[in-house]
């Protein structure tokens, strides 16, 4: 059987593109203007998944998600917005929702597919997801092999833009995989790290990395899933809530400012949690000018 | 004076030719008929007292006193006080038949020349009466003498206390003279005739006044006319009994003044003149019009950014209608397919400006830390290196080693690396680019990133910090680069500037160490 999607958002064209769109990718598509209209269809009938504009008149998208996950706990809901995903991050952390799909201009028509259909089918983790071409994989099994795989995979990159941005991303999450994955080290006691630390026998670090016409992508797995989406929510929230100086609350804290400064300088940061099983961090980067702009906040968290 | 100072003189002129004045004496206590006959031959005037205390019932004036040696024998307190108060003006001498009858006490005050003394043997010898013409005759002299040396010390008094008063009045008159040069603006005094009673040297060299003496001169004379005629009105103003002050902004040789003159009036009430005050504004007005600007640049961008915001929704769906309009078998070719080819690029083209300005006006300050100048820098130019422009282009590194910046490196390198491409193209990929580190008398870090291409058009050195300045062609640059470098360097609490001559074009950021505002 078909899934079911409602779409939610006060832009009839927006509606029509949804519902066509996601019509064509094989969904039964149903549409509200507003929260109001939404919740009438939520009790005519059941849905898979919800998908919502933020800023709509009358309620918000954020409140309709807040009443939809009383009332029906079980619809999975996501948010999607055309504004900038930052100003949103302490709505995020206040009302617990970890995934917010942008409208880019070109309209990434790919990624809100990717992202809906992982959404539906829970199926979320693999960089094949969200990459159409070849996949390499490396594996870490101690610590002092992160640099040589920063540098294979930064080598192996086409472009310098490329480079730049996933060299910074790409050292704070390996380092988080093994330090805070698998080795569960206090991110306040850096100064006691040792290096050269071996993972336990049947654990590794898993890093997929691919690229296709318009993207490269890398993923990184670790193999016990304690990250979680409100540490992650916490962390982003304080980097972006400013205080009356004007800086970011969390300039100095002693770790989260990483994981902010990851998602910053790469195009797509998505975070995939299977509590205590596995995290995965996904990370991509587009060709220079392609869906530049608003990136979507996206933290899975099964 | 005193009033007892004898108006008496005896026989000044033995020859006779000059007057002759009754003197009056006092005899005190002396029964001596000898004495006194003596006395009356010699025209003297004598008044008879037996005691010392009679004396203060003399109401005339009386020019010499002559006293028994016995009354001062044992003499009382008031006695004695008596009679020193009536030597300080009148001789006063001792009758006594030899000295050896005098006391001890009285032998001290002959001695001490409080008391003449007088002997028995020289009444007897008929010497008395030269010998009191001597005393009185004395008299004179020393009390011409004692007036002459108090006119004297009068006088040395007089001098010490002008030259005293005239130190106080030159110093006062430096104090003022230090006031009136130290004042850091032109200052200028004229009296109700127009005549400058006072001009500072600051008035002189803010006018371009040569350095001559011009108090005692008409204003008109001497000050340019935009001066000169606001002088004029306020001098009409203050003999017209007006009291007010106002304030005027004066355009001269390309420089803003600001003049106010003030009315001056005597302790009395009257009308002294005016004061007027002449202040150089320029550089105030420079920065004022410069924050002005600022403040409106910054209006513009929220404004701009809020625009920006709102067209981020109809544009990604226009973009997403031509998108999937583009996968319709009608707009395989043709001109609709051009057209929705040209709506989707034109699309594109709209979201690129909305994106560059959001991140513009967007402040991410929440990845500051400190980094190491040389090790941003370095890092700068790697990227560079990739660009084809550089491979001719000589680089000199100057960096004074240890030294900090404080913000968010990403937007470090976006900064410097904007500089650098713009000095690569401003050279035409040939020449030499010099970066140097130093550490900033402002206590921060100073990077010049200079390059020795053309230089900047004077006409465009104020633009191009504006944003959407640019003099690229249509296409190679949106204009914001230098703007977004501003902008990052003033938030991350520091400032640029740029200085250009043909072959020397200098970008210098200063930036400080730690989290806070530098400049």
């Amino acid at each position: 059987m078909n899934k079911t999607i409602l779409v939610v958002d006060d832009e009839e064209d927006l509606l029509d593109i949804m519902h066509d769109f996601l019509t064509e990718e094989g969904y039964s598509v149903h549409v509200a203007l507003n929260a109001e209209q939404a919740l009438a269809k939520l009790s005519q009938q059941s849905f898979d998944l919800m998908v919502s504009d933020i800023n709509m008149p009358g309620k918000k998208g954020y409140e309709l998600c807040a009443i939809v996950k009383k009332e029906y706990p079980l619809l999975t809901t996501a948010l999607m917005t055309a504004y900038d995903v930052r100003d949103y991050i302490s709505m995020a952390k206040e009302f617990d929702i970890g995934n917010i799909i942008t409208k880019t201009t070109p309209f990434n028509f790919d990624e809100v597919g990717a992202l809906i259909a992982t959404l539906l089918s829970k199926n979320v983790f693999g960089l094949a997801r969200y990459v159409n071409g070849k996949i390499n994989t490396l594996r870490i099994k101690n610590s002092d092999e992160i640099e040589a795989v920063m540098h294979k995979i930064l080598d192996w990159m086409q472009s310098e833009r490329d480079r730049r941005k996933f060299r910074a991303a790409l050292g704070e999450i390996l380092i988080n995989a093994v330090y805070y994955g698998a080795q569960n080290e206090r991110g306040d006691r850096k100064d006691v790290w040792k290096s050269n630390v071996d993972l336990a026998p049947h654990e590794e670090i898993v890093i997929s990395y691919g690229c296709d016409g318009e993207k490269v992508g890398v993923a990184v797995t670790d193999q016990r899933g304690r990250l979680t989406k409100k540490d992650v929510l916490y962390w982003l929230e304080r980097n972006t809530t400013r205080g009356e100086d004007g800086l970011a609350v969390g300039l100095f804290d002693e770790h989260g400012r990483g994981l902010y400064i990851s998602r910053e300088s790469i195009d797509r940061f998505i975070v995939n949690i299977k509590p205590t099983i596995t995290t995965e961090v996904v990370m991509l980067n587009y060709s220079e000018g392609l869906y530049d702009g608003s990136r979507p906040l996206w933290i899975y968290e099964m | 004076m005193s009033t007892r100072i004898p108006k008496i003189l005896v026989e000044s002129h033995p020859t006779g030719v000059g007057h002759v004045y009754i003197a009056d004496i006092l005899m005190i206590g002396i029964n001596c008929p000898r004495l006194k006959s003596s006395l009356d031959d010699n025209v003297y005037h004598v008044i008879p007292l037996s005691t010392i205390a009679e004396i203060a019932t003399v109401t005339h004036a009386f020019g010499l006193v002559l006293l028994n040696a016995a009354l001062v024998i044992d003499p009382s307190e008031a006695d004695i006080e008596q009679l020193y108060f009536l030597s300080d003006a009148t001789p006063l001498v001792v009758y006594a038949e030899s000295l050896n009858d005098l006391s001890p006490h009285a032998r001290n005050l002959i001695t001490d020349g409080t008391f003449e003394w007088v002997s028995g043997y020289e009444i007897d010898a008929g010497l008395l009466r030269a010998r009191i013409d001597k005393v009185l005759l004395n008299h004179r002299i020393n009390g011409t003498f004692v007036q002459q040396q108090e006119v004297a010390r009068e006088k040395v008094r007089l001098e010490e206390e002008l030259v005293v008063k005239n130190l106080l009045v030159e110093k006062e008159r430096d104090v003022s003279e230090s006031i009136i040069a130290s004042v850091g603006s032109g200052l200028l005094i004229v009296d109700i005739e127009g005549t400058i009673i006072l001009i500072n040297s600051h008035t002189q060299t803010l006018l371009g006044l040569s350095p001559l003496g011009y108090v005692g001169l008409l204003f008109d004379a001497v000050l340019p006319e935009a001066f000169a005629d606001y002088i004029r009105v306020c001098l009409k103003k203050c003999n017209d009994k007006e009291s007010h002050s106002d304030l005027k902004r004066i355009s001269f040789n390309g420089f803003i003044y600001q003049i106010a003159a003030y009315k001056m009036t005597q302790k009395n009430g009257s009308n002294r003149g005016l004061l007027v005050f002449i202040h150089d504004i320029s550089e105030q007005e420079k920065l004022a019009s410069q924050l002005y600007h600022n403040e409106k640049l910054a209006t513009i961008g929220t404004m701009l950014s809020g625009i920006a915001h709102e067209l981020r929704n109809p544009l990604s769906i226009i973009s997403a209608r031509v998108q999937r309009a583009r996968m319709s078998p009608l707009a395989e070719s043709g001109p609709i397919a051009k057209a929705f080819e040209s709506i989707e690029n034109q699309s594109h083209r709209c979201s690129t400006i909305v994106n560059s300005l959001l991140n513009f006006s967007r402040t991410s300050s929440s990845s500051y830390a400190l980094h190491d100048a040389a090790a941003v820098l370095d890092e700068t130019l790697t990227y560079s290196a990739y660009q084809n422009s550089f491979d001719t282009i000589e680089i000199i590194k100057h960096y004074t080693p240890g030294l900090s910046i404080f913000g968010d490196r990403s937007r470090f390198v976006q900064v410097f690396l904007n500089i650098i491409t713009n000095a690569a193209d401003a050279m035409n990929g040939k020449g030499v680019l010099t970066i140097s580190i130093v550490q900033s008398s402002l206590g921060g870090t100073r990077i010049e990133i200079e390059d020795n291409g053309p230089g900047i058009p004077h006409e465009v050195m104020s633009k191009i910090f504006d944003p959407f300045f640019t003099t690229k062609d249509p296409g190679k640059g949106t204009g914001l680069g230098l703007a977004i470098c501003q902008k990052v360097i003033v938030e991350s609490g520091g400032a640029i500037v740029c200085s250009s001559v043909p072959g020397r074009t200098v970008f210098t950021s200063t930036l400080p160490t730690y989290a806070g505002r530098l400049i």
